[in-house]
């Protein structure tokens, strides 16, 4: 009789602690709290954020090199609504954070400490899909005038080097491309010289750019080898969730 | 006490465990290494003997400069190649691609040139130059064996046209290549490549 009581005050101890746990899991966001989607606020977002030959940053945000996801994730969080997930696997989480660290020198600065998903193209894609953020899924042909993006969806490239799928951009809306050609690497095509100076268009970071083709970055590759490997998708952020 | 804590440990801990494989499930994720973004990886060391490497080397320029001139085409052979993929320029350009690229991936690459240039129908990009010329700016890595190679290297391509020279965007790449013994040259067997800067 004692040995049962004394076992079953073990069993006690361990379901409190995993009550605990479950209790810390809910605490912590393991569920997101519901959104809707704003695309146009996502665009007015990115319209004031990138500019073309100015650096135009949110000085609220790190800018973080290779700031293109980066850059998306403030757009369609800040602009567009989504809302920041801390789910249980740390693959599903997806929100932006900093923390100071000391550098080589002993001088203070702040770092990036928030979610993978938030700065990496790859991981960004696999948190909207699987949180079931993600609508649709649509593959153009990169080469042609395209005007089938809604405001506020996200092109996705591969650049052929077989790298992947390695740069996100926002889809704004469409309309006439700037006039306006990138100082560096020269000579890339003037924006409005493409496709017939009209389609859809997009605003990114890292090569900072607003007004911009869809798809620049096919029209300014040369290597034939190179280019007939690239591919895009465009990702549609489901209105609610 | 310190056998309750324990226990109470193991509650815990076996909680955070189910609730993360039951997650995992719902949303349909498979465990793995996270991806990265930017390709971009740690430079390397040599390994070899220092006439292999450097022979290695001078090949990687000859051959990316080699495979970039195959593009040199005006928007009418472009057109003309994705059009009739038999034809004298399409041939050129199939063999020009066969002393690059390892003879399997010569003729996909070949074959994927035509459908784009299909695709495109002379209404794509057109880029014609006078030469070119690529820059390694820094090797980070050349590796020898006996019939196969590998380096990694940061570098762009300079353009000259009409005696005005410009730079194209700085990559890094992995390239590994294959040596034809019975020719007695390198092929390139694989091209993996980040850029430095977003298109």
């Amino acid at each position: 009789m004692k040995i049962i009581s004394s076992a079953f005050r073990r069993l006690l101890v361990f379901a409190f602690g995993f009550i605990i746990a479950c209790g810390l899991v809910a605490a912590t966001g393991g569920s997101a709290s519901a959104y809707s989607y704003d695309g146009l606020g996502a665009v007015h977002y990115a319209h004031l954020y990138a500019c073309n030959g100015v650096d135009c940053h949110n000085s609220q945000y790190l800018y973080l090199g290779s700031d293109c996801a980066n850059f998306v994730s403030q757009s369609i969080h800040d602009g567009g609504g989504l809302t920041y997930m801390r789910g249980v696997s740390s693959v599903l989480d997806w929100y932006y954070d900093t923390t100071t660290a000391l550098d080589r020198t002993g001088y203070s600065q702040n770092v990036y400490s928030g979610s993978q998903s938030w700065v990496s193209v790859s991981a960004l894609y696999d948190q909207l899909r699987f949180t079931s953020r993600l609508s649709s899924i649509a593959n153009p042909t990169m080469s042609l005038k395209y005007s089938g993006a809604n405001s506020g969806d996200i092109y996705m490239y591969d650049w052929g080097k077989d790298e992947g799928f390695s740069h996100v951009a926002l889809a704004t809306d469409n309309g006439s491309f700037a006039n306006y050609q990138d100082p560096f690497p020269s000579p890339l095509p003037n924006y409005s010289s493409i496709t017939g100076g009209s389609g859809s268009r997009m605003a990114q970071h890292t090569n900072d750019r607003d007004w911009a083709p869809w798809n620049y970055g096919y029209w300014g590759e040369r290597d034939a080898s190179i280019r007939s490997k690239m591919r895009t998708k465009i990702l549609r952020i489901a209105p609610a969730g | 006490m310190k056998r309750k804590h324990i226990i109470f440990a193991a509650g815990l801990v076996t909680g955070l465990v189910i609730l993360s494989g039951v997650s995992a499930l719902a949303t349909g994720y498979k465990f793995g290494p996270l991806p990265f973004s930017a390709g971009i990886s740690q430079p390397g060391e040599d390994s070899g003997s220092e006439s292999k490497i450097e022979e290695v080397k001078r090949s990687i320029v000859d051959l990316l400069q080699k495979n970039m001139e195959l593009s040199n085409l005006t928007k009418n052979e472009q057109q003309s190649i994705g059009l009739d993929p038999e034809n004298e320029l399409a041939i050129s350009l199939q063999n020009g691609l066969r002393s690059v690229w390892v003879e399997s991936l010569a003729d996909k690459t070949f074959d994927e040139i035509v459908t784009l240039y299909k695709n495109e129908n002379g209404q794509g990009p057109e880029f014609t130059w006078d030469s070119v010329q690529l820059e390694v700016t820094d090797w980070q890595g050349v590796v020898v064996s006996k019939g196969s190679a590998s380096a990694r290297f940061v570098s762009h391509f300079v353009y000259t046209s009409n005696g005005r020279s410009a730079p194209d965007q700085e990559t890094q790449w992995e390239v590994n290549l294959t040596r034809n013994s019975t020719a007695g040259v390198w092929l390139i067997a694989s091209r993996k490549g980040a850029d430095l800067e977003d298109h």
